[in-house]
């Protein structure tokens, strides 16, 4: 009788891992992952539309005169003939932020949708392009669209 | 006294299995996300600074054109795109994906800020001629 009650009592002390290594190695595996994955900078959007031939209804509606903007291959800014911005390094185009507040104050005051088209010389630098489609994203312009392909 | 002392001992003991649970979840997430990123990046573009950028909620349906500073396009295994057809024949691939899964198909162009806008153009109308007419320039919010 007493031998089996010692016999009884062995399995009753439950097996254990460690985990004190798994812990490590997660851990290790964490920081990793943590430091390689915020290095990279996030990418925001700029929008664009392109001209279509067969315009749907929602463009049908714009009734305001659409507003050009044209940039040149030193990086001017030019709207109706007038230099706004020459400064091609700078990243501030305070003329145009001008003139695009006027125009989205007319469109409103019209009830039509601001519509500007981008006429972006070949040679223009691909960041002057961005300036300016900022500027217009600041002014929350949501119908741009660019011009200048090459007729084929 | 003893057996107060070995009672305070077994106190001590933490339980890790919920610490774990919170390092594996962190884990995973970081691995998912640092791999997403991977696969859309090269590195190679110099991506411009637009301030007014939106960061972007919805990815879903891009089909990214990368276009380094040489002029030369790279899609998004950075395989080599040679010329506007093959833009085309890439996009329209890509295209045809996204509408069998029923996504609206937009194209991300990933332009160097030194790029001539010339080659800018060429991608958006290749991209054009495979019927995407929707385009996302990438930016960075700040400069640094």
């Amino acid at each position: 009788m007493a031998r089996r009650s010692k016999l009884e009592a062995v399995p009753v002390e439950e097996p254990t891992l460690d985990i004190a290594s798994l812990i490590d190695v997660s851990f290790l595996l964490l920081i990793y992952f943590l430091v390689t994955s915020t290095l990279e900078k996030r990418e925001a959007d700029l929008g664009l539309t392109l001209p279509t031939e067969n315009p749907d209804s929602t463009s049908a509606s714009v009734e305001i005169d659409q507003m050009t903007i044209v940039i040149d291959p030193e990086g001017a800014v030019i709207v109706n003939e007038e230099v706004l911005d020459i400064d091609p390094d700078s990243r501030e185009l305070p003329n145009l932020a001008e003139r695009l507040k006027m125009y989205k104050k007319a469109a409103d005051l019209s009830g039509s949708e601001p519509l500007v088209v981008v006429a972006a010389d070949d040679f223009a630098e691909g960041q002057r392009l961005v300036d300016v489609l900022n500027s217009l994203a600041a002014e929350e312009i949501k119908h741009v669209t660019m011009t200048g392909f090459s007729e084929e | 006294m003893r057996a107060a002392l070995a009672e305070e001992g077994e106190g001590l003991k933490m339980d890790m299995s919920p610490m774990i649970d919170l390092v594996f979840l962190l884990l995973i997430f970081f691995m998912v996300n640092s791999t997403l990123i991977v696969v859309r990046i090269d590195k190679k573009v110099k991506i411009p600074v637009a301030s007014e950028a939106q960061v972007a909620k919805d990815a879903t349906g891009r089909i990214v054109v990368n276009i380094r500073e040489n002029g030369e396009y790279y899609d998004l295994n950075r395989e080599r795109l040679a010329d506007e057809d093959a833009i085309t024949e890439y996009v329209r691939e890509r295209k045809a994906m996204h509408d069998l899964s029923g996504l609206k198909s937009r194209i991300h162009v990933r332009a160097d800020k030194n790029v001539a806008v010339k080659e800018i153009k060429r991608a958006v109308q290749a991209a054009g001629a495979a019927g995407v007419i929707e385009v996302i320039f990438s930016s960075y919010v700040t400069e640094k």
